[in-house]
């Protein structure tokens, strides 16, 4: 009972620490990877410091990083230090006494030779002097823990803003920091700390004195801030509804620019304004992309989803002028419009096909040409899959005629103006223009998958596929590549694009030959080196974005490997291969097919090539793995080129029980050359069986009733 | 408000917060930025504090006086504070405050904008400054300036005059802005702006200016050999303008484009090496003299 009291006594006397940078304008990346590394590393850090500390939380508002952490104990945790002495048998004589080398140690640590502890080490035992020293006040240790925590903030761009060299994301103005109602005396970026915050930039002038930690977020909302970004997006979300219901739509609320919407605005209001009818002729995408991605303003949709007239403005402040706000805001979207408008007029004038020759002045990048051929390479691209995919006549038609007007759309004012539109603009334009609307919905595909949304047709597929193969072959071609974690060249990405449209699409092909023969259409003057190293580096791209999409949709890595490495030159076939893998190792059979394989595996030599004589066949066992063998292979082979590995693995599984009896009746490695060759062909027939649909031995079998298979 | 007196406006702010009120510079040039009072003295250990306006010609934007928001000559005010002082967001939305603008009745952001030119090898982090939606100033701390970490931060104010005259005065067209009592913009510009598109789009004569730039890069070489930085540079601002009218006239190549970007680049860079050399000479006539905040 006395223990619980003390321990419940130690946690009253615990303090909040506030820990607030305060900046000028954070640019949103900035200001969420801060709160990132922020969220990361106070953790250790405090540990580090041997503070003990309750829960972390960390927030970001344009104009401050805040690290919240409750429950602080006012005193470091002591320091105990272990200086290891004399060996034992040393240090103590035989009745147990101190040696007089164990008397000199303990006093050069200054213990008495009593306190010395024995520990057992690899060298042997030893005894050793515990050092203890106690912990200093948290209020010191937090002085120079704190400004390492925020010197270490890494941004994507930082810079420097004084005469110090210190580079942050933008200028640092001023840092509080309190533990309960004490300031934590330190400096960062030349600024020292205080018990002092601002508020809104606007709404609340001067410095903002805090008294205590614990009224930090109160003060500030006193002050215009909402500190917590969850309650800044459900206001955001309430207020932006309940305007767009004044003129009978409901706001269509972005995801990104909701995010961002939350990060950019301390004390977010939302007011609704309006367009005239006539923008609404404009099409859907075009109006969209003004108000969202120029304006950052949510369009509004009535109840049949049609896009109103109207859009949703937020502010970063209170009611007062709102009328005023409205007005300038109507104001720059009508001058926004009319441009798009115009722009939209000017590229009518002409179809998108007659642009095409323009894009010879469109460079991709300085070592990998224009669009114009890029356009080219695509038209080649598309008859190679086109007939790959064995698709119909007309289809196949579609695909050259998508690719040759993929890029135009470049060259026109309004994706010159709003480059987020590119493609879309294409689609639109290629509609208007009369081309088939297969044709046009591809081009509107092309750059997709963005997020979860992928094309939806046939032509839309194909165009994204050989858009982001390109972009592979061509980059790897001129000797670019990927480095590490960047990908300045966006060729993870591109490779992430074809794979998940060849499996959502099942589009069954050799990538390799198509690859292959691209880089031999378009890359002729490659020597033979160059050529195979981009090939390569493409296959060997989309093979980690096929793993990580396999991983990803909760198959375990081994059995995707295994899968894998039976081959993956076709997509969709070695992604079949894992998912009929993944299923037939949660049946009883699999770890009897598993043990047959690599019994065999493990006992074949190393390019082993030699045939069965069934008439040298003497064992029953050897007879019935040969029966077996025959009776199964077709089966096997026939679910194989229907692509039903599930069947073919259930097929393959009928060899575990002859195989084992094989292995307990017979003695492979038999002296006698014709009977060894023989058994040993036996096994190859069977490896050979199993091994085009996934190579076992990447399997990593632990705890299922036999050793592992991880060789 | 009319167009004149927010320059008034802007001119006594800043004369009465301290800067030197310098004048337009007489060269065509892309932005304020280009002016030597930016260019050159935001470089180096000096101090400085100044403001101008800037007549600033881009001439692939021209429309031929047609868009109402789009010009091949614009106005900039240009506000350069070495070093940039703690509270220089304060200043710059009192600045707001004494064209009449309350920002009560506004909504104000400051949102991300990283600056570069190219042609100038300079840099720097800042934001577009945006009130009630419209874009009005440009505010930029630059890191390098001629290719060189520069060794005070200067703070870079912008101000889109135009843009923020159509704002006050509620005007759809620049040109209906009222520039002075009873006279507009357009009866002031638009007649440049048709002539300058015409010639910039039509009939400036490509091979003359080819010439032109070479001729003007061997001076600005001649001047870099003779340490003379002013007329140095005044010679990279016409192969710079060069360039621009070439742009317009569709008469550079895709590959030629970064080649003449990149001599400009190089004599820039020259030019503040010599300035600064010559400045470390005459022993940094303005360290520590500059008008205190």
């Amino acid at each position: 009972m006395p223990r619980k009291t003390a321990a419940a006594g130690q946690r009253s006397r615990r303090l909040r620490l506030v820990f607030e940078i305060g900046v000028e304008e954070l640019p949103v990346a900035a200001a969420w990877a801060g709160a990132h590394q922020l969220r990361e590393g106070a953790g250790p850090a405090l540990s580090a410091a041997r503070i003990p500390a309750g829960a972390i939380a960390v927030y970001s508002t344009p104009r401050r990083l805040v690290l919240i952490v409750e429950d602080v104990a006012p005193k470091q945790e002591d320091l105990v230090r272990e200086v290891r002495g004399p060996a034992s048998r040393v240090a103590f004589t035989a009745d147990g006494g101190p040696t007089q080398a164990a008397e000199g140690f303990a006093r050069a640590q200054g213990v008495s030779p009593s306190q010395l502890v024995r520990r057992t080490t690899p060298q042997g035992e030893y005894v050793y002097a515990l050092q203890r020293s106690p912990g200093a006040s948290t209020i010191k240790a937090l002085s120079d823990t704190l400004p390492a925590l925020a010197s270490g903030l890494v941004f994507p761009k930082a810079m420097r803003w004084g005469p110090e060299s210190v580079r942050f994301a933008r200028p640092v103005r001023w840092v509080l920091a309190l533990l309960g109602r004490d300031i934590v005396p330190l400096e960062f970026a030349g600024v020292r700390s205080g018990r002092t915050t601002s508020g809104h930039r606007v709404l609340s002038a001067g410095p903002v004195p805090v008294a205590d930690a614990r009224a930090f977020e109160g003060t500030l909302k006193k002050h215009w801030v909402l500190l917590d970004p969850e309650l800044r997006r459900r206001r955001i979300i309430a207020a932006a509804t309940r305007v767009a219901r004044r003129a009978g739509g409901r706001p269509i609320l972005d995801a990104g620019l909701l995010e961002e919407s939350v990060q950019l605005l301390e004390w977010p209001e939302a007011l609704v304004g309006t367009f005239a009818e006539e923008f609404l002729a404009l099409p859907r995408e075009v109006l969209i992309t003004v108000m969202q991605h120029h304006q950052k303003y949510f369009a509004v949709e009535g109840a049949a989803g049609q896009l109103l007239p109207a859009f949703v403005a937020l502010r970063n402040g209170g009611t007062r002028g709102l009328h005023t706000v409205r007005e300038g805001n109507e104001w720059v979207l009508r001058a926004r419009l009319a441009d798009a408008r115009f722009f939209f007029q000017e590229d009518r004038k002409r179809s998108l096909e007659s642009r095409i020759p323009e894009l010879a002045g469109l460079v991709v990048h300085e070592k990998l040409g224009t669009m114009e051929e890029k356009t080219k390479r695509l038209i080649l691209l598309a008859g190679r899959l086109g007939s790959v995919l064995r698709l119909d006549q007309r289809q196949a038609a579609y695909l050259p005629r998508a690719a040759l007007l993929s890029k135009a759309d470049l060259v026109t004012h309004i994706v010159r103006e709003l480059p987020e539109l590119q493609g879309i603009m294409g689609g639109i334009y290629a509609r208007l223009d009369g081309e088939p609307p297969p044709v046009a919905e591809a081009l509107g595909e092309q750059y997709l998958p963005r997020g979860s949304d992928l094309p939806r047709s046939e032509i839309g597929a194909g165009l994204a596929v050989i858009d982001k193969l390109d972009t592979l072959l061509s980059a790897l071609a001129a000797g670019l590549a990927v480095s590490g974690s960047q990908d300045p060249y966006g060729l993870r990405r591109a490779a992430h694009g074809v794979v998940a449209i060849v499996l959502d699409r099942h589009m069954q092909f050799n990538l390799r030959e198509l690859a292959a023969r691209a880089l031999d259409d378009s890359y002729r003057p490659l020597d033979p080196e160059a050529r195979a190293a981009a090939l390569e580096g493409v296959m060997d791209l989309l093979r980690q974005r096929l793993r990580a999409a396999l991983i990803d949709a909760g198959i375990s890595y081994d059995t995707v490997d295994a899968a894998l490495e039976a081959g993956c030159n076709d997509l969709e076939d070695a992604a079949v291969r894992a998912r009929a893998l993944w299923t037939f190792r949660h049946r009883p059979e699999f770890l009897r097919l598993y043990t047959a394989f690599d019994r065999a595996r493990r006992i074949l030599p190393p390019r082993f090539d030699g045939r069965v004589r069934p008439e040298a066949l003497e064992e029953p066992a050897e007879q019935r793995l040969l029966r077996s063998l025959e009776e199964v292979r077709p089966r096997v082979l026939e679910a194989q080129t229907r692509g039903r590995y599930d069947e073919t693995l259930t097929y393959l599984a009928a060899l575990a029980e002859p195989v084992d009896q094989f292995f307990t009746d017979v003695l492979v490695m038999a002296d006698d050359e014709t009977a060894r060759t023989n058994r040993l062909a036996l096994l190859a027939g069977v490896v050979g069986l199993v091994r085009p649909i996934a190579d076992l031995s990447r399997v990593v079998v632990v705890g299922e009733g036999k050793a592992s298979g991880n060789s | 408000m009319n167009f004149q007196q927010l320059i008034i406006a802007l001119e006594r702010y800043w004369a009465a917060y301290g800067c030197v009120i310098e004048q337009p510079y007489d060269l065509e040039v892309g932005a304020g930025t280009m002016h030597p009072a930016t260019f050159l003295r935001a470089l180096g250990p000096e101090p400085w504090k100044v403001a101008y306006v800037q007549p600033s010609r881009r001439p692939t934007d021209g429309r031929y006086g047609e868009n109402p928001n789009r010009l091949g000559r614009y106005f900039q005010y240009q506000v350069v504070l070495k070093p940039a002082p703690p509270g220089v967001q304060d200043l710059y939305l009192d600045s707001l405050r004494a064209l009449g603008i309350d920002l009560l009745d506004h909504d104000l952001r400051f949102l991300e904008d990283d600056w570069e030119d190219q042609t100038l090898g300079a840099w720097g982090l800042g934001w577009q400054v945006f009130l009630d939606g419209q874009e009005i100033s440009q505010f930029t701390y630059f890191q390098q300036v001629g290719g060189m970490d520069v060794s005070i931060v200067s703070a870079e104010l912008t101000y889109g005059l135009e843009r923020i005259a159509q704002f006050i005065q509620r005007r759809d067209s620049v040109y209906d802005l009222v520039w002075a009592p009873g006279v507009t913009y357009g009866e002031i510009r638009r007649q440049e702006e048709f002539e300058h598109s015409k010639y910039a789009f039509e009939i400036a004569d490509t091979g003359l200016l080819g010439r032109l730039f070479d001729a003007y890069e061997g001076e600005a070489g001649r001047c870099i050999d003779a340490r003379l930085a002013f007329p140095a540079y005044e010679h990279v601002l016409k192969c710079s303008h060069i360039f621009n009218l070439l742009d317009a006239r569709g008469a550079v190549g895709v590959a030629e484009r970064a080649a003449l970007m990149g001599r400009c680049r190089v004599l820039a860079r020259r030019c503040a090496e010599i300035y600064l050399a010559r400045r470390e000479e005459m022993g940094w006539p303005l360290r520590g003299r500059v008008h205190a905040a």
